[in-house]
């Protein structure tokens, strides 16, 4: 189980790095321009985007987390 | 006086602001005394609720000691003078999200088996040390938590001259109020006080920040008019680095990744984690840290920042970026805003209103935050340093009383230097200046903690000579990198050494533009890396 749940906070760490990687780090160079799409500049629909996916990352992989993690270690909850 | 800002809208209903404050200080009393009402004398209840919060209270007071009165002063007057690079500042505070939900669990379970109730007892019982590593630990604890409760016991002051601009003594009164309210039902109630007034908080904070970005776009004519002008926006608004040519990758990079988990890893989140009902509260908490929080700064600070920048336009010059001239300050551009506009946008009574619970929101920002960390610093001191050095044999009972003595006299002690800065003590005022500057580099320090962390939850290879070289060298690293050093360089007699020093930290810092705290977290990490190492092989080969 305690390797199931390291290899699992591994893949969780792994995607939200290569997230921030691509929004915050050299990704952003691919958007760097002051330009519009959907009426926001571009940078800032970037940031949504990014955000949009971290946030499908955590109800994802956070939500799988709960269900391993609960019925070994809170028995009295 | 900070900003008379919004003096004018505030004349015609002082009355209403005043019921209003004393309406929202009146609640946290009793809060408090709720809390109080709730708690058995004892230690573990005292500092971490008898470790029995559920994932609501938990997710709000987590965020509520997350954000400081910067998420409504700070953070948009940044936007303002920044552009959209801010947005993906804000994506820093997912990243806090995510490490409660992977660091939190493991936290509560470590503290419920080994009955922690500070981070360094934990980390010194993992590691063995009683003396050196818990010293050391305390010493972060002190420099992110002292920083961060003077600059919010000064807001509430900072508060109060712009609530009621016609008092000679708001600033004064507004401080001492602030930090006397605290102090109270910190001592009165401790962890359930404080996580109860944070959770209301939480949602004042957040309501504030939506109310301000709905008074933003409304000022500016609608939603339509506002996406519409935002073409006019110089282009260094729409880019990275941002106007003033700071956010360059590295580092923004650097403080998206770090800074959020400084400010995660501090005393005070460390024992909501342990206080939490169980890792499913945390896992609860973690998802909506991200998607809340985050939510908050991508969609109601943004609109406030850039806003400002249409209403007001900066002015961008070869020389630098100074914020429109009548708003004088980049951090007043949302109180700004609420005096020019709010009165013709939603009438004097209802401006006025508004105006009233957006400066109550700065102010449970303030509070929130000063709460979480002197209840942590009372924590600190009373077992990591007199339990443990002073007093072995001192009782619950009397650990409590001198819990909630330091509570008394780190608030009177911030509130003195406060007061006295203000009032022009040139002494002190030198004294507040550098406790400003650490408040802004509180979190380098705090990350300096994240090596021994990860080593104790996951790897369990470091060693006790490691951790404590690791970490002083870490807080040394990041103290170099800070804007402090050089003022250190410069009341020290300037040498060939300290010159030479002072030339090779000023040409990292040009070639790798990085954040403090990554400066010291990677000397931190390569000194723990490699003393562990060798220990552990002279162990094995002995």
């Amino acid at each position: 189980m305690k390797n199931n749940t390291d290899r699992r906070d591994l893949r969780l760490t792994i995607t939200v790095l290569f997230c921030m990687t691509m929004a915050v780090g050299p990704g952003v160079f691919l958007v760097n321009q002051p330009a519009f799409v959907i009426g926001l500049p571009v940078l800032y629909a970037w940031a949504i985007l990014w955000y949009l996916g971290l946030c499908l990352v955590a109800l994802t992989m956070l939500r799988r987390s709960w269900s391993e993690h609960v019925q070994d270690e809170e028995p009295g909850e | 006086m900070k900003s008379a800002a919004l003096a004018a809208v505030m004349g015609t209903s002082d009355v209403l602001s005043i019921v209003i404050v004393c309406a929202y200080l009146l609640m946290l009393l009793i809060l408090g005394w709720l809390g109080h009402r709730a708690s058995s004398e004892e230690e573990e209840d005292y500092y971490l609720a008898g470790r029995g919060q559920g994932w609501l209270v938990s997710s709000l007071t987590i965020m509520a000691t997350f954000l400081s009165s910067f998420a409504l002063l700070g953070a948009p007057g940044m936007v303002y003078r920044e552009g959209v690079v801010f947005a993906l500042v804000s994506l820093n505070v997912a990243v806090a999200g995510f490490c409660i939900g992977l660091l939190g669990p493991r936290i509560w379970k470590a503290g419920r088996d080994g009955k922690f109730v500070t981070q360094a007892d934990m980390i010194c019982s993992h590691y063995g040390s009683r003396l050196s590593l818990r010293l050391l630990v305390s010493l972060v604890g002190v420099l992110f938590v002292v920083p961060y409760v003077m600059m919010q016991i000064k807001a509430g002051g900072d508060l109060a001259e712009v609530l009621f601009p016609d008092s000679p003594y708001a600033f004064q009164i507004g401080a001492i109020l602030l930090a006397l309210i605290t102090a109270i039902y910190i001592m009165v109630g401790g962890m359930r006080s404080v996580s109860w007034t944070d959770a209301i908080q939480c949602v004042l904070l957040i309501a504030g920040m939506f109310l301000a970005a709905i008074a933003m776009v409304a000022a500016i004519g609608g939603p339509g008019l506002f996406f519409e002008r935002l073409h006019l926006l110089p282009p260094s608004s729409m880019t990275i680095p941002g106007n003033t040519g700071q956010w360059q990758m590295p580092f923004l990079f650097t403080v998206c990744l770090l800074m959020p988990i400084g400010g995660i890893i501090q005393p005070a989140q460390w024992m909501r984690f342990y206080s939490a009902s169980g890792p499913r509260a945390l896992h609860r908490s973690s998802l909506i840290f991200v998607i809340v929080l985050t939510g908050c700064f991508l969609f109601a600070i943004m609109p406030v920042g850039l806003g400002g920048q249409i209403l007001y336009p900066l002015q961008i010059r070869d020389s630098g970026v100074a914020p429109h001239a009548e708003v004088g300050a980049f951090d007043q551009i949302l109180v700004f805003v609420a005096q020019q506009n709010l009165p013709t946008v939603f009438g004097e009574s209802l401006g006025g209103f508004i105006a009233t619970l957006l400066i109550v929101a700065i102010m449970a920002a303030s509070m929130s935050t000063a709460d979480s960390n002197l209840h942590a610093l009372s924590a600190l001191l009373t077992r990591d340093i007199y339990a443990q050095f002073l007093r072995p044999q001192a009782t619950n009972w009397e650990k409590l009383l001198v819990g909630r003595i330091v509570i008394l006299a780190a608030t009177g002690a911030a509130l003195a230097v406060i007061l006295a800065g203000q009032s022009g003590e040139e002494s002190l005022q030198g004294f507040l200046q550098m406790i400003v500057g650490l408040a802004l580099f509180a979190v380098a320090f705090s990350v300096q903690l994240l090596p021994i962390t990860i080593d104790m939850l996951y790897i369990h290879k470091g060693t006790k000579l490691g951790a404590v070289g690791g970490l002083s060298i870490g807080i040394v690293g990041a103290f170099c990198f800070t804007s402090l050093f050089p003022m250190l360089l410069s009341l020290l007699p300037m040498n060939s050494a300290t010159s030479s020093l002072a030339n090779a930290v000023s040409q990292l810092k040009q070639t790798f533009p990085m954040h403090a705290s990554a400066w010291g977290l990677i000397a931190n990490l390569a000194t723990f890396t490699l003393i562990s190492s060798v220990e552990r092989s002279l162990t094995k080969s002995s």
